[in-house]
């Protein structure tokens, strides 16, 4: 293959760059793409033995039995729910924290509350649910204990436990342990809006609340729409870990999602196929879904992700 | 601007890995390193190297011939996914007694399926699968694919102990045997009663004098027995916080046998047969279920059990034993009970009789603890040796040394005759060994899915003195008819796969959901429960058991 003119110049020119872009582009092919060949699993009958070239195509065998499976709609809608609460609940927490961060004055409060919000980002999920669990245990929790003692709640409520908390721990909890980490984006966006726009409105007589509307917010509007896509691309995908660990019987009827059911079948039961073809089936969605928020957004707002 | 090209790196970035995340579920399966290790025992002594490798066991003593190697996948126990096998005191006393050294690769439970899968499918299979505790389905999906060796050949002439238990008892054979007549896999046989009846209520004596009850025969004095717990005060701190009942995190499918409920014991989870008619039924969806729900949610709503119960289960025993706050606890053995404490706790010797006088202990077992825990894939080259090493474990003498080490080294007969940990072996036990990692420093018990028989002569856990009377005592009040694991044919193995699974997790979360008081039992949800597990397509799952079940007791009158 010839590479032309201009680009044999930049490689040449900055050859220290591309070497080191390589390894990531090698991650993204070696762990990203090759493994899409496998996606074909959810088109054949699956034997370990003879492995993935070798084993009968079946068509759409397995999406028939999924959607055919009476756990289907119930899996689909909870995930669909849980998703749509997240995002509603859990999008603008970021965005407001961003603001309050850029009304603050002093650099080292600012840095401080920064580093505070961000922090739980870190902690394993699995930690985050055993430190739920203990708080809002009915008998020893100290959420309960509050709640009871300052008479928001007749009695304990089995917050960890009920279908009826489930997802409203999901949220908070998922609020708390990420808000601080999203608002970053955010926060960068902020301060690439030239400080001159302020110093004209300012001058101009726009009260601080004028600048936060007039300015600021305008200043990421595009941020916020290209986040929110992506958001939306990622609505089926909910996450595994913390709702599998939140699961009990008592809550399943609403914490059944994808992402749990394809677990119980691909990794506890080794239906490789089966479980392939329900998490195709979820990537597609989503694939859909991100491309038609995206193509909208380009039509109303003028911003999109390409 | 600075701002956009970052936002338009960032986007890149998670618009590919939002792309490629579509297979983040399937491709080649993981591998995830097991911790394999080859244990430093001495090269085996050529003592008795005379003997033929093929030379067929005398029926006890392990057999011993030409130093061989056999790579061993094995799943480590739950509680200490790291324990390396090759370090147990009785395997490197075997590794001399077998002249068979043993490379283990030592795979923790969480990841075991998916590194069998791994192996299987790079061609990378192990000699031999230990404790896998491989599904009947499994078993027969890789045996017929030619990954696992047919033993039903060799067991005949390599494995005499294991023979005469099939022979001797009914269950085994039927239950290992697919239905196109292989033997994949050796399972757990457990004939002392002791095993047989995990579920088993203990109630406390200071707490049932207190309450100034008898021991309950039926559920309304069990209930009122709660009840009369709740409200006597009996750790006299003057509060009420007495706990009457805890146990699992399902509770209630204990009771089922109180109810007429699962008749067929401990192995299928929905599906049973009637007590009178035997006819084979979905049985979450009769009448007597609708009796049961009731019972359990009116114990939940009143406070009789312990109201976290769903999330914490038997967590919390010891704690709340130490406290003095139970009265009941449905468990196996009293093994979480503070050591002090033990003494104040006495097995319920009967099972109470629900409001229709069926008085079932449901949660049986048959002779089959569990299957597929000893298979040999088709990469062994000494199958007649793996099967020989193997088969010791099924003799009297075997099975005691497969569960308590070596005798004369960790155990011995004591003066008064019963057998018991010598006192070298007691004095390893620090304050910090739970029961099970105490042994597991010189024996294979712990983790359990053992290929071994579970006679009388052992000691400690479901053998302490109450918990094994009480399971004798429970076996009593079993049904007659209990149904092995069984070996399904591919068209039964779909339906059971998928249907049954999915009405299983519906039944399981609406009974809790009634249980708990969040959905009220009316008859109108009482009709949609039933329609639904119907429409969940309820006949072909009963299908798929009536053949499996005429396969194995021809006729549907012994079903």
């Amino acid at each position: 293959m010839k590479l032309s003119a201009s680009w044999r110049k930049a490689l040449a020119k900055y050859w220290q760059l591309y070497l080191l872009l390589l390894p990531v582009i090698a991650y993204y092919i070696i762990f990203k793409y090759v493994p899409m060949f496998g996606v074909q699993i959810a088109f054949r009958d699956y034997k370990l033995r003879v492995g993935m070239w070798g084993s009968e195509w079946v068509g759409f065998k397995h999406f028939i039995r999924f959607f055919t499976s009476p756990n289907c709609w119930p899996t689909i809608s909870n995930t669909l729910w849980l998703s749509f609460l997240s995002l509603i609940f859990c999008f603008p927490f970021p965005i407001f924290l961003a603001l309050v961060f850029n009304e603050l004055r002093s650099p080292r409060l600012k840095k401080t509350m920064q580093t505070i919000t961000y922090a739980p980002h870190f902690i394993s999920t699995i930690v985050v649910v055993a430190m739920l669990m203990a708080m809002c245990s009915t008998s020893t929790g100290i959420v309960n204990t509050l709640l009871v003692n300052l008479g928001l709640a007749k009695e304990p409520l089995y917050l960890m436990g009920s279908g009826r908390y489930f997802r409203m721990m999901y949220i908070i909890s998922g609020i708390w342990q990420n808000a601080g980490w999203n608002a970053i984006i955010f926060i960068s966006a902020l301060a690439a809006i030239d400080q001159e726009i302020y110093e004209a409105a300012r001058v101009d007589g726009a009260s601080r609340l004028q600048q936060l509307f007039y300015i600021t917010l305008p200043g990421i509007v595009p941020t916020i729409v290209i986040m929110l896509i992506l958001e939306c691309g990622r609505v089926l995908n909910i996450g595994f870990e913390k709702v599998y660990v939140m699961q009990t019987d008592l809550n399943l009827a609403v914490s059944e999602v994808i992402s749990t059911y394809t677990y119980k079948i691909g990794l506890e039961r080794l239906e490789y196929d089966y479980a392939t073809a329900i998490g195709l089936f979820n990537s597609v969605i989503s694939f859909i879904l991100l491309i038609t928020v995206n193509s909208i957004s380009k039509k109303l707002t003028e911003t999109s992700l390409w | 601007m600075k701002s956009k090209r970052i936002i338009a790196l960032v986007t890149a970035m998670l618009t590919a890995a939002s792309l490629a995340s579509c297979n983040s579920s399937s491709g080649t399966p993981q591998s995830s390193a097991p911790n394999s290790s080859t244990p430093q025992s001495s090269e085996p002594s050529s003592s008795g190297g005379s003997e033929s490798s093929s030379a067929p066991g005398a029926g006890s003593g392990p057999v011993s011939g030409d130093p061989i190697t056999l790579r061993v996948l094995a799943r480590t126990p739950s509680f200490y996914p790291n324990q390396d096998f090759g370090q147990v005191g009785n395997m490197m006393a075997y590794e001399e007694m077998t002249n068979i050294h043993i490379e283990w690769e030592n795979v923790d439970p969480g990841v075991f399926n998916n590194t069998l899968a791994a192996a299987i499918a790079s061609d990378t299979l192990p000699d031999v699968i230990l404790k896998g505790s491989i599904s009947n389905t499994n078993l027969s999906d890789w045996g017929s694919q030619g990954i696992l060796v047919d033993l039903s050949g060799y067991i005949d002439e390599y494995a005499p102990n294991f023979k005469k238990l099939m022979d001797e008892n009914d269950g085994i054979a039927q239950a290992i045997t697919s239905p196109e007549g292989g033997i994949y896999g050796l399972p757990q046989v457990i004939l002392s009663p002791a095993m047989r009846a995990p579920t088993k209520l203990y109630i406390n004596k200071k707490a049932l004098a207190a309450a100034e009850v008898e021991l309950p025969k039926t559920m309304d004095e069990f209930y009122d027995m709660l009840v009369a717990m709740r409200d006597a005060d009996y750790n006299g701190n003057g509060q009420k916080d007495e706990i009457p009942f805890i146990a699992g995190s399902s509770f209630y499918t204990g009771f089922h046998g109180s109810f007429g409920l699962r008749t067929r014991g401990a192995h299928h989870d929905i599906v049973d047969a009637d007590p009178e008619t035997h006819e084979v039924r979905i049985f979450a969806a009769t009448e007597n279920y609708r009796k049961f729900l009731e019972f359990m949610a009116k114990m939940y709503q009143n406070g009789v059990v312990y109201p976290e119960i769903f999330t914490e289960g038997v967590k919390n025993v010891s704690v709340l034993a130490a406290e003095q706050k139970l009265g009941v606890i449905m468990d196996t053995t009293l093994y979480n009970v503070p050591t002090e404490y033990v003494d104040d706790w006495e097995g319920l010797k009967l099972w109470p009789a629900g409001p229709d006088g069926y008085d079932i202990a449901s949660n049986v077992r048959s002779v089959l603890h569990s299957v597929g825990n000893f298979a040999i894939t088709a990469d062994c080259e000494y199958p007649e040796r793996a099967l020989q090493w193997a088969d010791y474990f099924y003799s009297e003498e075997g099975s005691l040394f497969y569960h308590a080490g070596v005798e004369g080294v960790n155990w011995e007969k004591k003066s008064d005759g019963t057998l018991g940990y010598t006192d070298e072996t007691q004095a390893t036990r620090t304050a910090e060994m739970t029961q099970d990692s105490f042994i597991a420093q010189f024996a294979m018990w712990p983790g359990g899915r053992n290929p071994a028989v579970m006679l009388d002569n052992l000691w400690g856990g479901e053998y302490e003195a109450e918990p094994a009377a009480t399971a004798s005592a429970l076996l009593d009040y079993a049904s007659d008819t209990i149904w092995p694991f069984f070996a399904w044919t591919d068209e039964e193995n779909e339906v059971i796969g998928t249907i049954h699974d999915d009405i299983k997790s519906y039944i399981t979360s609406s009974t809790a959901q009634i249980v708990a008081g969040e959905v009220q039992l009316t008859d109108e949800w009482w009709n949609s429960f039933v329609a639904q597990i119907e429409s969940m397509d309820a006949d072909k799952v009963i299908d798929a058991y009536t053949s499996a079940l005429t396969r194995v007791y021809g006729d549907s009158s012994k079903f």
